[in-house]
């Protein structure tokens, strides 16, 4: 946009304003005189004759009578005459009056287009002069130049890709000791990662509970960073401290910028913290024993007479889906049916149950203020449905009808 | 070429120049006269229009007068429109007439642009080699 030819171009726009402005004082007041030609007209019958000063000339006036008010001969144009009534000559003033409204409309309309136009050329002349704030960012475009960037793009990418996949291969042996110069994929890290967790839970789990452990062999295609494994009938979570996190956070995001030298300090921290992480709290869940519900289908299996008692044991028992169940789950649950069954209820045995948990609750509490030490308390305390019953049992009065007959349902 | 040549060679290019210049400033006038004349007629063929419209709202008893210098003549009524109506045709005919002569002279216009145009390079062309001549 050059700069001078706007101006120009600005410049006819505002003539044109003023011309069109011109136009409108001089149809404004072909208007007013319509309109005052109709008044006259209106008023002119009323009286026989008028007493008029008459003018002659430009400069004098003398007094003079109006006759004929009614006669009146209207310029039609082209030096047409034609006579007519008061009452028609204000019917074609009125007529003339309405098409010189309708011209003003026009040229209004038309001016403001004009002015809209002007405004267009005023927004070009700020964005021509950079006066508004707003840079135009060009960037020159070659065919060929952008054909040959393409090609030599396409190369580039090939390029990494074979080498991020010969680099894969070698990841055992750069365990410890870091990668040496060159880029590595988010896959090998994760399961860099995978593994450095399995070192750390081997060597939680022998320390505190002398159990054996089924690994998971995955290696390179374990993708995902906190896998719960499951080992038998434990869920274990693990949380690492904070700073590790962040390391491997930090990690991610300079894998990002592709710098070399970054990644190779990265990992090494990651090694560093990796040792330390023994240090870090961990938060281990064991399950207390639930005594049996008393209520429980009689159960065949012997499997499941073995297991509940005790603590559930892990692997070898588990054949089928069904085993999973029998063997995690301690607490049986109620049958929704009507238990057609009656079975001696053996209330004393209930009610030291009952007795029995209560101590185990008040024995969980005594020993919780010493363990500040630890994270957490290491028991999670089942509740017995069946204990809870009971208790119910003995308030009779806040209970429906409905639930006491269920209670003494499940009672018999 | 001789310096002579060139001389004579420049002194009538410029004669030519000058012909041409004239003939495209009288070609401009006419052009601007006729655009004048067909606004012109066009104002009034509107007005004629308009008198036809009034006529024709006018009852057949009207008195109908016509202005010939500071005389009002009376006319007929049906005389009058038919008058108005020639007038009209009158007018849009000379309308044609003026659009059709206007295409034409804005057609030879352009023509003689273009033959200026050509005549001005021809000139400096002809300046250039005499520098050339003179500079030797």
């Amino acid at each position: 946009m050059e700069l001078h030819k706007l101006a120009r171009l600005k410049y006819q726009q505002e003539e044109a304003i003023k011309e069109t402005d011109e136009k409108i004082q001089q149809w404004e007041k072909f208007r007013s005189d319509y309109v005052a030609v109709r008044e006259l007209l209106n008023t002119l019958p009323d009286k026989i004759t008028h007493d008029i000063m008459v003018p002659f000339g430009s400069l004098a006036f003398m007094p003079g009578r109006l006759v004929h008010t009614n006669e009146i001969l209207v310029l039609l144009g082209d030096n047409w005459f034609v006579e007519r009534s008061a009452k028609q000559a204000a019917e074609i003033a009125e007529r003339r009056l309405k098409e010189t409204e309708e011209q003003l409309r026009k040229l209004r309309m038309q001016r403001k287009l004009i002015e809209q136009q002007i405004e267009f050329t005023s927004e070009f002349q700020t964005i021509a002069e950079k006066t508004d704030g707003v840079m135009d960012i060009q960037e020159d475009y070659d065919s060929d130049k952008e054909k040959e960037w393409k090609a030599k793009h396409r190369e580039n990418v090939k390029k990494y890709r074979m080498m991020s996949q010969r680099h894969e291969e070698p990841q055992a042996a750069n365990q410890n000791t870091g990668v040496n110069g060159r880029l590595a994929t988010d896959a090998e890290l994760w399961a860099r990662l995978d593994e450095l967790e399995r070192i750390e839970a081997d060597r939680n789990e022998m320390t505190d509970l002398g159990l054996d452990e089924k690994k998971s062999s995955a290696t390179g295609e374990n993708l995902s960073l906190h896998t719960p494994q499951r080992i038998g009938g434990e869920k274990r979570v693990h949380w690492e401290t904070q700073s590790p996190l962040e390391e491997e956070v930090e990690k991610n995001d300079s894998l990002d910028s592709d710098d070399d030298a970054d990644e190779e300090k990265d990992e090494e921290i990651h090694s560093e913290t990796s040792s330390s992480v023994r240090i870090s709290k961990t938060i281990l869940f064991t399950h207390s024993k639930v005594q049996p519900d008393i209520n429980a289908q009689p159960d065949t299996n012997a499997a499941s007479l073995q297991n509940n008692p005790d603590l559930p044991q892990e692997g070898p028992k588990i054949q089928t889906p069904a085993d999973i169940r029998l063997v995690t789950v301690t607490s049986v649950t109620k049958s929704i049916l009507k238990n057609r069954d009656t079975k001696p209820v053996n209330l004393e045995a209930a009610q030291s149950v009952s007795v029995k948990n209560n101590l185990i609750q008040t024995a969980a509490k005594d020993s919780t203020p010493a363990s500040s030490a630890m994270a957490f308390s290491e028991k999670v305390l089942e509740k017995d449905p069946a204990v809870q019953d009971l208790k119910m049992d003995a308030k009779p009065k806040k209970m429906s009808k409905f639930k006491a007959q269920r209670q003494s349902q499940a009672s018999r | 070429m001789s310096s002579f040549q060139a001389m004579q060679q420049k002194e009538s290019l410029q004669k030519r120049i000058q012909h041409e210049v004239e003939q495209y400033q009288k070609t401009q006038k006419d052009y601007q006269k006729y655009i004048g004349g067909r606004q012109q007629l066009d104002a009034q063929l509107n007005e004629n229009i308009q008198v036809k419209e009034e006529l024709d709202r006018l009852e057949a008893a009207a008195n109908v007068y016509k202005m010939i210098g500071p005389v009002l003549v009376k006319q007929d009524l049906h005389e009058a429109k038919q008058n108005v109506q020639k007038r009209i045709d009158y007018i849009n005919g000379e309308l044609k007439r003026h659009d059709g002569l206007i295409q034409n002279l804005e057609k030879k216009q352009e023509e003689q642009r273009e033959i200026l145009a050509n005549l001005q390079k021809n000139y400096q062309q002809a300046q250039q080699a005499q520098a050339k001549i003179n500079s030797r």
